[in-house]
């Protein structure tokens, strides 16, 4: 795996920066989000999730189903600050 | 903000969906589907070949027949639909209800300035989520480039939009999804360069392998894709033969010359709302990773919320469909625990569920499954 | 398994992470014990203040000015990055009942030694173009800055780490250990007993539970607030933007807003924050929910509201996502530095509520000069746990 690889599109984050984050102390998605910013995007991890939890199990050598999913939270989708104020409801 | 009451929210019109609605609705319920896209059908509408298997599973008709007869059968029994209408939360209510809020109209005010784009909430007794499946991402170098998509993406912006995304193809992945593509796309006009797959053997049913083949089409297995060629865009691809240890053979890299590559290496649930919503998970690789756990009727490990269809493990459009009328049928049952015939028909469902995952194809799914509702029990009695 | 060291400091947010490094940087052997990851609890929710504009005038802005002194040399000491601007922040008075009010709260907070400039109404949106047209004017305290807070934990813990510090993550504090005499021995944890004559909780929300297990009762309670995120956009404004209206209300002046009672039943307070990521973060909701930290988008849907009101041009920009966190409220809304009477060798230092990354800094070293026995650099009488009893 090429360290130069980006990993998060959305914040352009490499495979290198992830496995920093890994040395440093990070031992989970949200470990590895909260240094790098990977999955903080427009995307929400959508892309990159799997990947990460891909080198993860590489790097600390466990399974895959070591890594849960990263919490999720709203909205599920962007949604403008206008329609979450109620600016459009009828 | 606006409210909607239903008996049962129903998150996305694919068969899965439609398969709820429709058995909520005949028995008698108020089934309100939304949808984000702008039809009804989810996966199906873009599956323009002939289904085969047994004809009470729809063999012999094409995918996007089967989603506009059953958008049909659902409007006839009574189940309302909103499409482009996109779910971005979910939270617990008092009284046992769930709150689901919804953009409405987004994409389609897009380009309609006097249709209003609003939130509002449904609310409802019950959820099921039938959200369906994501393409599993590869990484190698140039996979952000330009020309580097999902197979059901490619899959979408041609049999869908009706716009061919490239003119020379490498498809990455020999499963079902794959092969189909690599299919659909001769029949538009495409050229493909060829289909790789770094498994040692191809991995989808060997009808659509034999179409393909047929076609000219090379299907290279123990093959990889090294690099997407090109500065601002796909310019060609380059592969490699492995060997049995899975390394690349040095002597082996070749430069095809195409201006796409699809990325068909897998599907999994799309089930943020089901996480969203509380529910817990376990880890599936036969189908798919992360699954929200379900008992033998479709219920998660949050009482009102059910799961049905790829969303529930990545399988086939004829079980969608099967788990989302048990879905409905369960949430019939517990609205009318008395009813005889609900009973019948859901083991009936069940049945015939267990019988489609039988056979060589299917038998890690049907052990999958199993371990899942297993997972269930335990997680419930914790 | 035992252990033995000088320290051990329960909590690794960032107040646990400062502490770490400043008694690591005196010499002490410490062990730091954190139940997750470092900073994953309140820390990872929060927006990156260090701010003296929102604080009482007297001995609040006070501790927050020391703290902010330690920051203008924070990264050069710890050699870490923290996205560290000052750039200033600002308060904008929405009215102008508030404008007149605004007078006293200029002179007290000058008196404690803050420089703030009042901007008058006709100069507003030279320096702050995007808000609200009807905005009256803006307090501007120019020594305020922001800071990334996960930065500022990690560049903690890597100099303390570097400095001989051991961070135990994924270890949880089960009790705290006595001997015969009453005095602390240790943290049995999930890995195994920690031994040492000295323990500092700095576990935020979490400190009243670990406390609880020597029989000393501390009065911090989780207050939740939630955050929304937005996508990557044009620039909206550069410094932090706070309306000036609710400090007022959090300092006991009633009917300052011209708001409707759901604002004030969550606390909305209107709070713009920019990231060096070209995005921004809305804040800002209080409420006691216990631990809960599902986010309510009743409450997000309030927030953005208000924020929409200061800043219109943000009405088209999306949310890409929202979080709550739980911010560790004492009733006086100071924290608590302190040795606990009741068993020598027990620290806190908890109980930030909304100030915990500005105010790490002074915090660490408090803490550092407490077990150390120098003279404190503020007074620690106000910081007791004994001003609750």
């Amino acid at each position: 795996m090429d360290d130069d690889l980006i990993v998060c599109r959305c914040e352009e984050v490499t495979v290198g920066d992830v496995k920093r984050a890994i040395e440093q102390g990070a031992f989970d998605v949200s470990g590895v989000k909260r240094r790098t910013r990977a999955g903080m995007g427009q995307c929400q991890g959508r892309t990159c999730e799997t990947l990460i939890r891909g080198i993860l199990a590489s790097e600390l050598s466990k399974r895959p189903d070591e890594f849960r999913l990263d919490t999720v939270r709203p909205p599920l989708s962007p949604v403008t600050f206008k329609t979450l104020a109620g600016g459009y409801d009828e | 903000m606006r409210t909607y009451d239903a008996d049962v929210c129903i998150v996305g019109s694919g068969p899965a969906g439609l398969g709820a609605a429709i058995e909520l609705a005949k028995h008698g319920l108020h089934a309100l589907v939304v949808d984000s896209n702008l039809s009804a059908g989810g996966q199906l509408i873009k599956q323009t070949h002939k289904f085969f298997g047994p004809t009470a599973h729809r063999g012999g008709v094409r995918g996007m027949v089967i989603a506009d007869e059953l958008y049909a059968e659902a409007l006839d029994s009574g189940v309302e639909v909103w499409l482009d209408s996109e779910v971005y939360s979910v939270s617990s209510e008092m009284q046992e209800r769930m709150s689901i809020e919804v953009l409405r109209n987004a994409r389609r005010s897009n380009s309609c300035d006097t249709l209003p784009i609003f939130r509002c909430a449904i609310k409802a007794k019950y959820l099921v989520i039938a959200s369906g499946a994501s393409e599993k991402p590869l990484m190698f170098p140039g996979w952000t480039l330009p020309g580097v998509m999902g197979a059901g993406a490619v899959q979408t912006v041609m049999n869908v939009e009706r716009v061919l995304p490239g003119e020379r193809f490498l498809i990455v992945g020999s499963g079902n999804v794959g092969l189909i593509l690599a299919y659909q796309l001769l029949q538009a006009g495409a050229k493909i360069s060829c289909v790789i797959d770094s498994a040692p053997t191809i991995g989808g049913y060997a009808v659509h392998a034999g179409k393909v083949q047929r076609a000219g089409v090379p299907l290279i297995t123990r093959c990889t894709i090294v690099k997407a060629l090109g500065d601002n865009q796909v310019k060609g691809g380059q592969i490699a033969r492995l060997d049995e240890n899975c390394q690349i053979i040095e002597s082996s890299v070749e430069t095809v010359d195409v201006d796409t590559i699809c990325i068909a290496v897998g599907l999994k649930p799309y089930a943020r709302l089901a996480s969203l919503a509380g529910c817990k998970f376990g880890y599936f690789p036969q189908l798919g990773g992360w699954v929200p756990l379900h008992n033998d009727r479709m219920m998660t490990t949050v009482e009102n919320v059910y799961v049905a269809g790829d969303v529930a493990g990545v399988e086939e459009a004829a079980i969608a469909e099967d788990e989302g009328r048990l879905a409905g049928l369960d949430i019939v049952l517990k609205l009318r625990p008395d009813d005889v015939c609900v009973r019948s028909r859901i083991h009936e469902v069940q049945a015939r569920l267990w019988e489609s995952r039988r056979g060589p194809f299917s038998s890690d799914k049907h052990q999958a499954k199993k371990e899942i509702i297993g997972h269930w029990h335990g997680n419930v009695a914790t | 398994m035992s252990k033995v060291c000088d320290v051990i400091v329960v909590g690794c947010g960032v107040i646990g992470a400062a502490i770490t490094y400043y008694l690591s940087a005196s010499g002490m052997e410490v062990v730091a014990v954190e139940e997750n990851d470092v900073g994953s609890g309140t820390s990872s929710r929060c927006d990156g203040n260090v701010l003296v504009i929102d604080k009482k005038p007297g001995f609040d802005c006070e501790l927050a000015l020391k703290s902010q002194e330690l920051f203008e040399t924070l990264e050069d000491d710890i050699s870490f990055d923290v996205e560290y601007r000052q750039l200033g922040s600002v308060l904008a008075v929405e009215t102008e009942a508030q404008a007149e009010g605004a007078a006293q709260w200029h002179s007290a907070m000058s008196r404690s030694g803050v420089r703030v400039k009042y901007i008058e109404s006709s100069d507003v949106h030279a320096h702050e173009p995007m808000l609200a047209q009807d905005i009256v004017g803006l307090f501007e305290c120019a020594s305020d800055s922001s800071l990334n807070p996960m930065n500022l934990v990690y560049g903690y813990v890597l100099a303390a780490q570097n400095n001989g510090a051991v961070i135990k993550t994924r270890t949880k504090a089960k009790r705290l250990l006595l001997d015969t005499q009453h005095h602390i021995k240790g943290v049995e944890t999930s890995e195994g007993t920690i031994l040492a004559p000295l323990v500092v909780i700095s576990a935020g929300v979490w400190t009243p539970q670990i406390v609880r297990t020597c029989g000393v009762d501390v009065p911090i309670v989780p207050r939740k607030g939630h955050i929304i995120v937005s996508e990557r956009t044009f620039k909206v404004a550069s410094r932090k933007i706070q309306e000036f209206g609710y400090i007022m209300a959090k300092f006991g002046e009633e009917g300052q807003r011209d708001v409707e009672p759901e604002m004030e039943k969550y606390g909305i307070a209107m709070v713009f924050e920019p990231t060096p990521h070209e995005n921004f973060l809305i804040g800002s909701s209080r409420e006691f929910a216990g631990f809960d930290t599902t986010c309510n988008m009743e409450v997000v849907s309030l927030m953005a509201k208000r924020a929409i009101r200061f800043f219109p041009c943000i009405e088209d920009v999306r949310v890409i996502r929202t979080y709550a966190g739980l911010r560790p409220y004492t009733q006086d809304h100071r924290p608590i530095i302190s040795k606990v009477d009741q068993v020598p060798g027990l620290y806190i230092a908890s109980g930030h509520e909304g100030d915990g990354i500005g105010l790490a800094p002074i915090t660490g070293l408090l803490v550092s000069e407490m077990l150390l026995g120098c003279t404190p650099s503020v007074p620690l009488e106000p910081l007791s746990l004994n001003r609750f009893m």
